[in-house]
């Protein structure tokens, strides 16, 4: 009689986990965690069963119980193992990892899949952050501590660089073909939201403003701020701890800012929306072919 | 006796209801696969459960058996997934 209440209470408990992990293996997010649900408590349950059945067979049947149970035990990590590893190098759920515990520290928690051909760089320990609806096109780098906002965009041949500091790319901004984007120990890159970093910029330790457009071949350096809807002209050079006001114009080597001049409000904003939308079209078109 | 069966079978019945509908949701092949690897376990688990209802050692083999293809099926599935999640 106690050999059957036993035998129940196993049955009962293995059930119950195999419940448990049935119910993980649909509400947990992500691949990674999935797999965890799809492992342990199916596991642990199937030996409660075997070990509750062994109860109630004769001896000979139970040393066969315990075989399966074995098999079992040696089977799931592999099983478990060669679907992570095939989720690790197809991609698959690795977009939404940062939500999981699960995976080794090999994945870039916060890299999103479509990005596993674009060349990131970890410094040390130090990983980019690129949000999930951001595009990097595969020909940009991406190194050490970088932050790139949701719908933001990098082109091809651009180089951000957070080695000795931080680079900071608010949601929407665009830093578009052969930029160069740097920053030192003692100031931090931080371009705002909806910025238009235009080609062959390069930007070292400045402060962007939203809104602002950074024309092509133009430079800011060490410590300057462009402010809020700001334009620096094509060409021009902001000199080091230069401060160009909100919705103002600076042109010319080294920059000055255009007198009586005030720059219209959302005079770019197409050109933003444009940006945008080229991402995402990026995204879905863009096949390398050779 | 029965009662305490009628329950363990009703769990495994809802998390193989709950397995299957992962396998149909998936999103991704590899969810279904693992949906399935467990569906596979779960059908184990029933059948130790038949046995010990019965108390008849002679279908034990048969869990051996179920285990197994279930494992060659989930090794075999995962990396026909991988090769065609890389080339495709």
């Amino acid at each position: 009689v106690i050999r059957d209440v036993v035998s129940a209470v196993l049955l009962l408990a293995g059930a119950a986990l195999c419940l448990l992990g049935a119910v993980g293996l649909v509400r947990l997010p992500d691949l990674p965690s999935r797999i965890q649900a799809a492992t342990k408590p199916q596991t642990l349950g199937l030996l409660l069963v075997l070990a509750g059945t062994a109860l109630r067979v004769e001896l000979e049947s139970a040393v066969t119980l315990v075989l399966v149970g074995l098999f079992q035990v040696i089977t799931a990590p592999v099983i478990s193992q060669l679907v992570g590893r095939s989720a690790y190098r197809t991609g698959t759920g690795a977009g939404t990892c940062s939500s999981s515990t699960n995976w080794p520290t090999r994945c870039r928690t916060t890299v999103p899949h479509k990005l596993r051909d674009v060349p990131l760089y970890a410094l040390g320990d130090v990983e980019p952050e690129i949000h999930p609806d951001a595009y990097v096109h595969p020909d940009a780098v991406v190194i050490g501590n970088v932050t790139i906002g949701a719908e933001a965009s990098v082109w091809p041949s651009a180089v951000l660089r957070g080695d000795d500091g931080r680079i900071e790319v608010g949601p929407r901004t665009s830093v578009q073909d052969g930029s160069i984007i740097h920053c030192t120990s003692r100031e931090p890159t931080i371009i705002g939201a909806e910025v238009t970093v235009g080609h062959n910029v390069h930007i070292e330790g400045a402060t962007i403003g939203d809104g602002a457009l950074v024309s092509s071949g133009s430079v800011v350096l060490n410590g300057a701020t462009v402010g809020a809807g700001a334009i620096v002209a094509a060409g021009a050079v902001v000199s080091p701890g230069v401060e160009i006001p909100p919705r103002r114009m600076a042109l010319g080597v080294p920059a000055r800012v255009r007198e009586g001049y005030e720059v219209p409000e959302g005079v770019y904003a197409h050109a933003v929306e444009s940006y945008i939308k080229r991402g995402k079209r990026f995204r879905a078109e863009l096949r390398r072919i050779a | 006796v029965t009662v305490v069966f009628l329950i363990v079978l009703g769990m495994l019945c809802a998390a193989g209801a709950l397995t299957l509908a992962r396998l149909l949701r998936g999103p991704e092949t590899l969810d279904r696969i693992v949906a399935l690897d467990v569906f596979v376990i779960l059908i184990v688990t029933a059948a130790a459960v038949y046995v010990a209802w019965y108390a008849d050692g002679s279908n034990i083999p048969l869990l051996a058996a179920v285990a197994l293809i279930g494992f060659v099926g989930s090794v075999t599935a995962s990396r026909l997934a991988e090769r065609r999640g890389r080339h495709g």
